[in-house]
């Protein structure tokens, strides 16, 4: 057993935010969001004092949040590197359940009896992190990047850093938060590129125009919102909840904190559903009570709805795009790329008022929670050198396999494996005593052999003579680390081999690729349809091979009446078995199959030799136990 | 320098002193550069095996997470319809008639058959009037002041906290006692 000692040790990747903080790290080159303590992936920055004297960060400060506001604190964001007579400090003093004092030039906290400035507020924030992170990985973190808003000043950005300092951590770069975001997409590599990062999470709105350059990615412009975002949705969604409500039943739920705070859970859960649904049902029974009885809170909230309800909102986020589209001198057709980060980017209305603004899809294939943490990982992997010669594999761009009994392709390699690959298949002739079998390679994702492209076909000869699906012929497929295919089909029985090399299986256009991938979806049902005929045939036609053999060897073991059971069902199968029905060939096989088991059971009872014995479980087994019979062909006089 | 440039540097190199001395000296940087990249080659190689052997480790523990968490999130659903058959245990109105108390009955039959299932996925309710509130275990859904009962008491569990194992799957709602 071998010990590995990590020489480097890990740089932790911090999205420190306004309401959530999440943080990632590099493993084996890809960055890796790490779950809290509590099994989440992201921590609430909240930090609370209880009466007992007890720190509590993260999840507990929130959930006592309600009892105790002067001593929970939230939002500490806001104020951090801020001086007191700053416009965000103004208004925070006055809306804040919890005390703001002036400290020098800048502010403190009151927690509990104590002042606390926003850097150790924060630094507690990192020091959970930092905890959590080295329970998980069974390793000390020294290191961390931390994330900013670019619109940070330096003030800012400097006290952010003293926050990491505090919190035990050597803060090795601040970098900024829609850079993060690029680099979790790689696209710091495109060089020239201007890119548009639309970041609406729960509290804050962030624009932000990028330029991308040989050696930096510089911020050209930021705009936004700071009071925008998912809980201005929610709370749309809230109040339309307790309008519909008191028009149903005339009670005002907002009045019930109890049923209000349910409410709320229902409004959060309806939204993210209509994400991926086009209607849901918000069902909350026994939410309160008149002297008529009890009443329930039952209503159904179309996507088209919610739309509805928070079109205004969608729609006044494109402000801050277009000015900060503006300062940064471009129009709209010069951004590249966009890239989508925070919660909310995941509605549709969100995503669709963006593509329309822009004429192009935007980027939301990482995890829009998770973005910024996981850039800030990148770039912590960029430090340890761990992503500097990250060696790019190939995937194959499509699926790869033979053509099977029925005009089927069988699939060896799937599309999207990560190559060098290799893979191989047992197969079977088709027919009694076939010395000869071609493989026929494909490449493609249709079902039918025939829609697929034709890489190369090769006949294996020389297997020796035997029963149909009897002999064993391995069929290996290796794609090499260049993208070349090399077929090997060997007949397991005489040792004989023959195999094909087919260069460039994954150089395909990226038009093509796309293509036979639309064709495949277009073709899916027509495609599935005949699988399953090709499947139902092969099992029908296997049931009358194996039943017709037991029922010649079974000889005089049968009673005639036995016999002429069996051979009514093998011509009851062979006259539904190249039709459509799918249906009466399976109940066909099925009765074939009842009435051979119960033959082949007489036989086992009566004789113990052994090739009854065979033949009987060949038929009482199911076909697709069976190997898979290959699409041969009988070569004449080979 | 990387090893690109290294490389083009040699092939630049290479054709323009193609005499014997400064030949050979051209030949050993190259041979250098090839060793470079064995070295590279063999470290990489290495990293990469090391990497699979740590990715199957860390798959099979992702496999416990995932059960886990999939139990979890079937909970999470379950927990949902049994705060409502508490609500409506709350709600039960007096006075019943002898055929709708059994009707009840069954029907509460129904929530003690769910809180089984609940068990048998190991999961085990918590949370009971008199408990000193903990940030931890609970959360606190609303607030009051009594002054015959001890501060931060748990005056009121409006639904149940359940966990898996010591993992909290949903903390229990309460309201407390906050005396000022």
């Amino acid at each position: 057993m071998t010990h590995r000692i990590d020489i480097m040790p890990k740089i932790l990747g911090i999205d420190l935010g306004t309401t959530n903080s999440c943080m990632a790290i590099i493993q084996g080159g890809q960055p890796k969001v790490l779950e809290n303590k509590e099994g989440a992936r992201t921590t609430p920055s909240m930090i609370a004092v209880n009466k007992a004297g007890e720190r509590l960060v993260g999840l507990p400060a929130k959930r006592q949040a309600v009892t105790n506001p002067a001593n929970t604190l939230f939002s500490i964001k806001r104020l951090i590197g801020r001086r007191w007579n700053d416009a965000e400090v103004v208004r925070d003093r006055q809306v804040m359940p919890y005390q703001i004092v002036q400290k020098g030039d800048g502010v403190a906290i009151k927690m509990g009896e104590k002042e606390f400035t926003p850097e150790e507020i924060s630094a507690m924030i990192l020091q959970k992190l930092k905890a959590d992170a080295e329970e998980k990985l069974g390793e000390k973190i020294e290191e961390a990047i931390i994330t900013v808003p670019a619109y940070f000043d330096d003030a800012q950005r400097n006290a952010t850093k003293t926050a990491g300092e505090i919190a035990g951590l050597k803060v090795r770069r601040i970098i900024n938060e829609p850079t993060a975001a690029a680099l979790a997409y790689g696209f710091d590599k495109k060089v020239g590129q201007q890119i548009m990062v639309y970041d609406l999470g729960g509290g804050t709105f962030d624009v932000s125009v990028l330029d991308v350059s040989e050696d930096t990615v510089e911020v050209k412009s930021t705009n936004g919102d700071t009071h925008l975002g998912g809980d201005d949705f929610d709370r749309v969604v809230i109040d339309w909840i307790l309008k519909e409500f008191k028009a149903q039943e005339g009670i005002d739920l907002g009045k019930d904190s109890l049923a209000l705070q349910r409410v709320k859970d229902a409004a959060e859960r309806a939204k993210i559903e209509l994400s991926t649904a086009q209607q849901t049902e918000i069902n909350q029974p026994f939410i309160t009570s008149d002297a008529n009885g009890p009443k329930h809170l039952v209503l159904s909230l179309t996507r088209a709805k919610l739309e509805e309800l928070v079109h205004d909102l969608v729609v006044k986020t494109l402000e801050p795009v277009k000015a900060a589209l503006k300062d940064a001198g471009l129009d709209k057709s010069a951004i590249q790329e966009i890239v989508m980060v925070g919660g909310m980017t995941r509605m549709p209305l969100v995503l669709k008022t963006v593509e329309d603004f822009f004429g192009k899809k935007p980027n939301v294939s990482v995890n829009p929670d998770e973005v910024v943490a996981l850039g800030a990982a990148v770039q912590a992997g960029v430090l340890q050198g761990e992503v500097k010669d990250v060696l790019l594999l190939d995937v194959t761009p499509l699926s790869v396999g033979i053509e099977t009994l029925g005009g089927v392709m069988t699939r060896l390699i799937e599309r999207n494996t990560t190559i060098p690959a290799s893979k191989s298949q047992i197969f079977s002739t088709a027919a009694d005593s076939q010395t000869t079998v071609e493989i026929h390679v494909l490449q493609g994702e249709r079902e039918v052999a025939g829609g697929n492209k034709t890489l190369g076909r090769f006949i294996l000869s020389g297997i020796p003579m035997a029963p149909r699906g009897v002999p064993q012929v391995e069929v290996k497929f290796d794609i090499d680390a260049n993208g070349i295919l090399h077929v090997t089909g060997t007949d397991k029985g005489s040792g004989k081999s023959q195999s094909i090399t087919i260069q460039g299986s994954t150089g395909l256009s990226k038009d093509e690729i796309e293509r036979m991938k639309r064709e495949a979806e277009e073709h899916a049902d027509e495609d599935k349809k005949a699988k399953e005929r090709a499947e139902h045939q092969n099992l029908a036609d296997t049931m009358i091979y194996t039943s017709e053999k037991m029922m010649k060897e079974a000889g005089d073991k049968v009673t005639a009446q036995e016999r002429k059971s069996v051979e009514e069902k093998i011509e009851a199968l062979k006259a539904v078995k190249d039709s459509d029905d799918h249906e009466a060939i399976k109940k066909a096989a099925d009765e074939l199959s009842t009435a051979a088991q119960a033959v082949g059971a007489k036989m086992y009872s009566a004789s113990a030799k052994a090739t009854a014995d065979k033949q009987a479980q060949g038929v009482a087994q199911d076909a697709k136990d069976q190997p898979i019979d290959a699409e041969f062909e009988e070569k004449k006089g080979e | 320098m990387n090893d690109e440039q290294k490389k083009q540097e040699v092939d630049q190199v290479a054709p323009a002193f193609a005499e014997a001395s400064v030949g050979r000296e051209v030949e050993e940087v190259a041979k250098e550069v090839r060793c470079q990249k064995c070295e590279e080659y063999l470290a990489g190689w290495k990293r990469a095996l090391a990497d699979y052997d740590n990715l199957q480790k860390d798959l099979a523990r992702e496999r416990a997470e995932i059960r886990a968490r999939v139990k979890q999130d079937v909970a999470h659903q379950l927990i949902g319809v049994l705060d409502n058959f508490d609500q409506a245990a709350k709600f039960q109105p007096e006075g019943l008639s002898k055929e709708l108390e059994v009707w009840l009955t069954g029907l509460m039959h129904v929530k003690t058959q769910l809180e089984g299932v609940m068990r048998d996925l190991g999961l085990e309710p918590y949370g009971a009037v008199g408990e000193t509130f903990d940030a931890h275990l609970h959360d606190a859904g609303g607030e009051k002041s009594e002054e015959d009962k001890a501060d931060q008491a748990i005056l009121e569990v409006v639904t149940r906290g359940w966990k898996l194992g010591d993992r909290i799957v949903r903390p229990a709602k309460v309201i407390i006692n906050n005396k000022q």
